[in-house]
This record gives structure tokens, sequence and C-alpha cells, in this order.
């Protein structure tokens, strides 16, 4: 399935394109200082809502980069075939190592990666569900990429939308046939949360750590 | 005429009629270490409220061994009883075969919304029915919710199944449950310990991880600490707990 592509549009005021990958630099996002941003995936409903899910980070560059990822993989609901597609998704994304570029660059990195993941232990569908989530941060700030979100939500002092519906970095799901576009700031909050394209998409009247936990991660 | 009555030959007996002979036919038959099931049957083909009577009504024998061969003609039992009054009538009859009642009610009327209150008569709560059920996903969350309702017995009845049959439903159960609890996900750990100790090849690590988050490590390493057995040990290892790929440090 091919990610539907992005232009610098609705992007802020200051679009710069860093080919390959199609960057917009937002001034008007939300950002705070002082700390390092983390990124988290929503999980499903129902008894086993991390089915093939995945959170992965490397250690930061000799640059001073480092990258995360939040993930899930195959829409089946077999847990040993989902832990399998996910280990194999964020193996390919960890192959080589931390990403020694700048924020934008480490991105286009991460995209490539991803293509090294073999596509038959994703399941059923062979990746066509993929939702991924690329955070990459450097001294300049922050820059996050994604297929099949169809929102992000920012945890900082409280739950606010931080991409909402209809912005040009969202996408369908699957593996891109084109590397997806960023959002690149200055500075992040303390949580990025993907809201995957099948899961409600307003934020939400909830706290931090509850929606932490429906993303799996216990503080 | 008792002998044959043990044997179920009723003749034209009106059981009915006939209740406090049949159990004295029914009381002498155990003591002397008999099987009930033939004269149980032949009641319950002749009356089934009879029947009744002698297995939980007001002259009843109460025993495991009668409420067992009762079994054997539930059939017939649920032609006059619902079997909502029924099973749990039969469970309070003889607490000691509530297994075997609630095997048979699962068996008959899988799904069915009073099996969650036959199973409150259980030690611990919903023991019979998990195990009945093989630990199917409905009946652990029905577990789960009760024992979220503050129901005593269901969340001991979910660590049970998870210990003894390795039901992988009802360890997702616990692991969603445990949230931020640190005594829940103790516990979690030392009976997911006791399951993979008993059976190395059960894939604890990726239903951790399906039902608690994508990154199992941490409570994965609490259990590899507990297990005794080095399969249990290994088993683990190669579910990938060593991983170089974890999430961010939290």
């Amino acid at each position: 399935m091919k990610a539907r592509s992005i232009a610098g549009e609705a992007c802020g005021p200051r679009p710069r394109v860093v080919a390959p990958l199609r960057v917009c630099c937002a001034a008007g996002l939300e950002g705070h200082l002082g700390h390092v941003t983390q990124i988290a995936l929503l999980g499903r409903d129902g008894p086993l809502p991390f089915v093939g899910s995945f959170r992965g980070a490397l250690p930061q560059s000799a640059g001073g980069t480092s990258v995360s990822w939040a993930g899930r993989v195959t829409s089946g609901t077999d847990p040993a075939l989902g832990w399998r597609a996910a280990r194999s998704v964020s193996a390919a994304l960890a192959r080589k190592g931390p990403v020694d570029a700048d924020r934008r660059r480490a991105l286009s990195i991460l995209w490539a990666r991803l293509h090294t993941a073999s596509r038959d232990v994703l399941g059923p569908n062979l990746g066509d569900g993929l939702v991924l989530a690329l955070l990459a941060q450097d001294a300049e700030g922050i820059a996050v990429s994604s297929v099949g979100l169809a929102a992000v939500w920012s945890l900082h002092d409280g739950v606010s939308s931080w991409i909402a519906p209809g912005h040009p970095m969202l996408s369908l799901p699957g593996f891109p046939s084109d590397r997806p576009g960023a959002v690149c700031v200055d500075v992040g909050p303390a949580w990025l949360v993907g809201v995957p394209h099948d899961a409600p998409v307003g934020p939400p009247e909830r706290s931090e750590a509850q929606i932490l936990g429906e993303c799996g991660v216990w503080l | 005429m008792s002998d044959a009555w043990w044997r179920g030959e009723l003749g034209a007996l009106d059981a009915r009629e006939s209740l406090d002979a049949l159990r004295a036919v029914l009381v002498t038959g155990l003591e002397a270490g008999g099987d009930p099931a033939a004269l149980l049957d032949a009641v319950a083909e002749r009356d089934p409220l009879a029947c009744a009577e002698l297995v939980f009504g007001s002259r009843a024998v109460r025993s495991g061994e009668v409420v067992r061969a009762a079994l054997g003609a539930v059939e017939l039992l649920e032609g006059v009883i619902p079997p909502a009054t029924l099973y749990p009538r039969l469970a309070d009859a003889a607490p000691d075969v509530i297994a075997d009642v609630t095997r048979v009610a699962v068996t008959r009327h899988e799904g069915a919304p009073w099996l969650l209150a036959l199973a409150t008569r259980d030690r611990p709560a919903g023991r019979s029915w998990l195990r009945a059920s093989e630990g199917s996903e409905q009946v652990c969350e029905a577990c789960l919710a009760a024992g979220r309702q503050g129901r005593e017995g269901f969340i001991d009845a979910l660590h049970l199944a998870l210990e003894e049959d390795g039901a992988l439903h009802a360890l997702a159960a616990l692991a969603r449950t445990a949230g931020h609890s640190e005594e829940r996900l103790e516990r979690l750990v030392a009976s997911a310990a006791v399951a993979l100790d008993r059976d190395p090849q059960l894939p604890i690590v990726p239903w951790l991880a399906a039902a608690r988050g994508p990154d199992p490590v941490p409570v994965a390493r609490r259990i590899h600490a507990r297990v005794e057995r080095p399969e249990a040990r290994r088993a683990l290892e190669l579910s990938g707990i060593s991983s170089a790929t974890e999430a961010p440090s939290q």
C-alpha cells in the first residue's frame, strides 16, 4: 500500500526540503526545552492491545543524534506471530547501530533501513498494515515522520493535539514506497503519542499516565 | 426390590410417591460403595423432578457420587429445571464436585451468562470455569471483570489457570490489569515463572508483549530470575529478552 505523499503545505512558515526526505519545519508547534522527547503508539482495544507492537531506540551517535521509534505490524491476533514480526522491524531499524546524521537525514536513513526488514515474517499481510512513527533528535531539535497515523498527541503538562487529523505528514498504513514526509521543530514535548489510523483521533480527556498505559508504557 | 431398583429396574413404580423408599435404597447402595448411576438414570427417565428431589431437593442424599451420577441424566433434568437454576443447585448439593458440574455446564451451555453465578460457588471462584473452558479468552476476561468488580477469588483463579494449566489468556488478563501495581506485577512474575517451569515452551514473552506493551523485557527478566529449570531460562533467552534494541528507558 502506498503512503500518501506529502508536500510542504500547511507545515508552518519555513518549509525546507531536504532530499530525499520531504521535511517541513514548523515554528508553531508547541515545544519545550530541557528534556528528551520520547515517542509511543496507542494500542488497540481488546484483550491483546499490543499484538505486533514495538518500541525501540538507539544510543546517541557521535554527532549527537538519537533516534527512536514506535510502531506495530500485522493485523493478525497471534501474539507469537506479532512478536516475531515486531522484532523483525525493530531489528531492521537498529541493524547498523546509531545514526550519525542530522535529524532529517537520520529519518531518511531509518526509512531506508526499514526496507531491509524481511517482509515474509511480517504476518499474513506482509506488513501492509504497518504503522510506524520515527523520531530523531539532534542539537537543533526533533524531527518526526510516520506512516499509518491519523494524529499525533503531545503529552507535556497535559494532553493536546500536536499533529491534527488531515495534516499532510499523516498517511495510510503500510510500507511506504516513497519516503514519507517529516515535521521538524526546535523543541518537542516530553512525549509524542502516535494515534493509529484506526483509532479515535480526538485529544482525550485522560491523564498522561493513562494514555501512556494505553500505549503499553509503564513509568 | 431394593436390589432391582439399585440396578435401575423400577417396574411400575411411581417415583414421586416412593421418594422415601428410593432415598433409603440410595443411601444403602452408597454405603456399600456402589455407583448410583443406574438408579438415578432410571428415576430421571421416569420422573425428572423426583430425581432432582433425590439429588438436591428436601430429601436429597447430598454426596459427590450422587451429583456425578445425576450429571449423566442432566439432559432430562434440564427438561424440567432451567439450566441457570439446575447447575448451581447441583453445585450446592456437593461442592466437592463443582469441577464436574462446571465441566458439564460449560460443555452444554458455553457462553451462558449464568455460568458466572455458578463460578462464584467455586473455590477459588472461577477455577473450574477456567479449566473447563480451557482458559478461553472469553472466560478469562469474564473472570478479570469479576475480579475488578471486587468479587473474591476470580483473580486467584486466573493465577492458578496460568500456573497449573499454562492459560495464556489468563496471563494476558493479569498482565493488562497489573498496571503500575508492583504487588500485582510481582504476583504475575511469580505465576509466570511457575507456568514456565511446568512448560518451558510456553510463549510467555510474546503474550506479555501483546497484552502489556511493546517492551516486555523488564518483566521477562524478572521472570527469568525466578524460573528454576534451565530449559525455562533458555526459552526466555531465545525469546529475545537480551535484545539490544529495547524500548527507550522510561
